[in-house]
């Protein structure tokens, strides 16, 4: 290997410049050498390899939904290319006639996400109608027994008095 | 009256797979790094959100560069550090040997030698240039970048 090569590799500057800690001019003498000498190329590998090395040993797996939040987040606004039959674009200008145009003046966007997001206000809502619906189940059922009773004792009430009638 | 409207690069459903394969490769990679630069789990998870927000939109960098995704990762990482470093760097002046708390981090570290911990987790963790450390430690550029190679060859050797 060259001396000069051999001397800039074990200077540590490639370190260096792996982890951000060089100058603006000395990453462009690294960029310069890691193009004309396929030895710090592959030794500005090692130092990638070593870093991962590290990097998977300190590994901390995050929560399993937190994908889910970013997902959210960033598929929030998705550019779709679809168009619908038929549909032109038209240049926004009420004084000039209206021509299509090559290229659309817009984007659709679309969400992705088969969530969606509410005001926590509206919690309190959900829970007033969850307790009112308890309310009218418990009178409904309370109304029903009681008219069951009444039937049953007007039934009572007709069986008695055929039965003075009768006698 | 002539209404203009931007059209701004968006995002297409490609860019949202590529960011998941990436998160599902690394995010426990990236989360271990950034717990060990802010040791504070729930602010490393909101970091660690907010680098994946911006992935889809630097997937370009990532393509372009000849350097690994973990890399290209760490860098927008170390870019949404910036301030947290900055912040730490400004309260705390100059590096302190006696206190070595936040130097203990994980087996390779603790391998390394005191001067090597300073150097390495000053450069990696903390974004100091190999110049400030030489300032600090009171010793040669030269001298400095010769310890983080050191450093990285406790690392490449186990």
């Amino acid at each position: 290997m060259d001396k000069t090569v051999h001397d800039f590799i074990e200077s540590g500057i490639l370190e260096a410049y792996i982890t951000g800690a060089t100058s603006e001019h000395e990453n462009e003498e690294v960029r310069y050498m890691k193009q004309h000498y396929p030895a710090v190329q592959k030794e500005l590998k090692v130092i990638e390899t070593s870093l991962e090395l590290m990097a998977r040993h300190m590994a901390i797996p995050p929560p399993p939904q937190l994908w889910d939040r970013i997902e959210d987040e960033i598929s929030g606004l998705v550019v779709s290319d679809k168009r619908l039959p038929g549909e032109k674009d038209y240049d926004f200008n009420p004084g000039k006639q209206q021509t299509p145009k090559p290229e659309p003046d817009y984007i659709e966007v679309e969400g992705q996400s088969s969530h969606m997001r509410i005001h926590k206000a509206w919690k309190w809502v959900f829970a007033a109608v969850f307790v009112l619906g308890k309310i009218f189940l418990g009178f409904a059922i309370y109304f029903y027994l009681e008219n069951r009773q009444a039937q049953q004792n007007i039934l009572e009430l007709k069986q008695q008095l055929r039965e003075v009638r009768g006698r | 009256m002539n209404l203009k409207i931007d059209r701004s690069p968006g995002l297409s459903s490609n860019d949202i797979l590529v960011t998941r394969a990436l998160y599902y490769r690394y995010s426990s990679w990236l989360l271990g790094y950034l717990m060990a630069v802010l040791k504070d789990y729930a602010l490393a998870e909101q970091y660690l959100v907010e680098v994946f927000n911006e992935v889809p939109n630097r997937l370009h960098e990532f393509t372009g560069s000849e350097s690994s995704p973990w890399l290209c990762l760490q860098v927008l990482a170390k870019s949404k550090l910036k301030g947290y470093t900055n912040t730490l760097r400004s309260n705390q002046s100059n590096t302190n040997f006696d206190s070595l708390e936040r130097l203990k981090f994980d087996g390779y570290v603790n391998a390394m030698t005191t001067e090597q911990q300073i150097v390495f987790c000053g450069v990696y963790y903390y974004q100091k240039s190999t110049v400030l450390l030489a300032q600090e430690l009171n010793k040669a550029d030269d001298e400095v970048r010769k310890i983080l190679k050191e450093a990285f060859l406790m690392i490449k050797n186990g």
